[in-house]
């Protein structure tokens, strides 16, 4: 049995090497855009084949890797984002139900980039052009908002999140886990 | 026990995303960046030429290495023309019209 506040592993290794994966990929697919459309577009099917790892191992990954771990209702994700604005946040040893769903619309956004950029055909008016460039900036903005929720619940967690990626280990508590 | 299992499963996941890694850009090649590149990106965009990482994609160049890419204009139409290095080292050029990819003939060492 695990001690209250024992580090305890969390992101298993598939888990972490796809969000530094991803973060990779997507700063290549960004600053290749104009560049390098060999690259560019490499960068995009890499993006999508990591993205279709992860639907498979959120459906038989490890516990906290998984969607069923992670996706709150409504209810549980408001009462979430009040704690946090109270600056009281439950804990969750996996994602908080914020983050959960965090998760979700980057992978939408990336793959409804990825989808048309595909589409791209190069003609005058090519709406697939709009849409893939449109979904690329909403990932960013998306990509920011990420930054800041990881920023604020490792402050009022008081536990580095960007280290517990790395290392793959969050501290136990007895709420929530 | 089963933990051990799925840590495996994690890394056979983590080796996936290697060999995905190596299968999507081990295909890209560097291409010489001209001074015309703004112009190429630009016909590119609207269309009137043919992305050059499309002809470079073909099974015909495969193992070749571009050492120079040029896009240019001899009469009235646009040509790649590619400087590659096939596996034995040996330097060809070879001439394609930018609007539709078709390979024309030219003499090796033109």
């Amino acid at each position: 049995m695990q001690r209250e506040r024992g580090a305890v592993m969390v992101w298993d290794p598939f888990v972490r090497a796809f969000h530094w994966s991803l973060v990779l990929a997507y700063g290549v697919a960004w600053v290749s855009a104009e560049q390098s459309p060999a690259l560019h577009e490499q960068s995009g099917y890499f993006i999508l084949a990591l993205i279709g790892l992860r639907v498979v191992w959120g459906l038989i990954g490890s516990r906290h890797a998984r969607f069923r771990d992670f996706l709150y209702g409504p209810g549980r994700t408001l009462a979430y984002l009040k704690g946090l604005a109270a600056r009281r946040p439950q804990h969750y040893a996996g994602h908080n139900p914020a983050g959960g769903w965090m998760v979700i619309a980057l992978l939408l956004a990336l793959v409804g980039a990825g989808v048309s950029g595909m589409l791209v055909n190069g003609g005058r008016e090519d709406l697939w052009e709009e849409l893939h460039e449109g979904l690329a900036h909403l990932t960013l903005v998306l990509v920011f908002v990420h930054l800041g929720g990881v920023l604020l619940a490792s402050l009022l967690h008081g536990e580095n999140l960007v280290k517990a990626m790395l290392t793959g280990k969050k501290l136990r508590r007895n709420e929530g886990v | 026990m089963s933990e051990v299992r799925g840590s495996l499963l994690s890394w056979l996941f983590v080796a996936l995303i290697a060999v995905a890694g190596v299968i999507f850009f081990a295909g890209v090649r560097p291409v010489g960046a001209s001074g015309d590149h703004d112009h190429a990106q630009g016909l590119r965009h609207d269309g009137e030429i043919m992305p050059l990482a499309e002809i470079l994609g073909r099974a015909e160049l495969a193992g070749m290495r571009v050492l120079e890419a040029e896009l240019e204009r001899e009469q009235g139409s646009l040509v790649y023309e590619l400087q590659l290095l096939d596996g034995s080292g040996q330097v060809h050029k070879r001439y394609f019209d930018a609007a539709n990819g078709e390979p024309l003939n030219r003499r090796e060492g033109d």
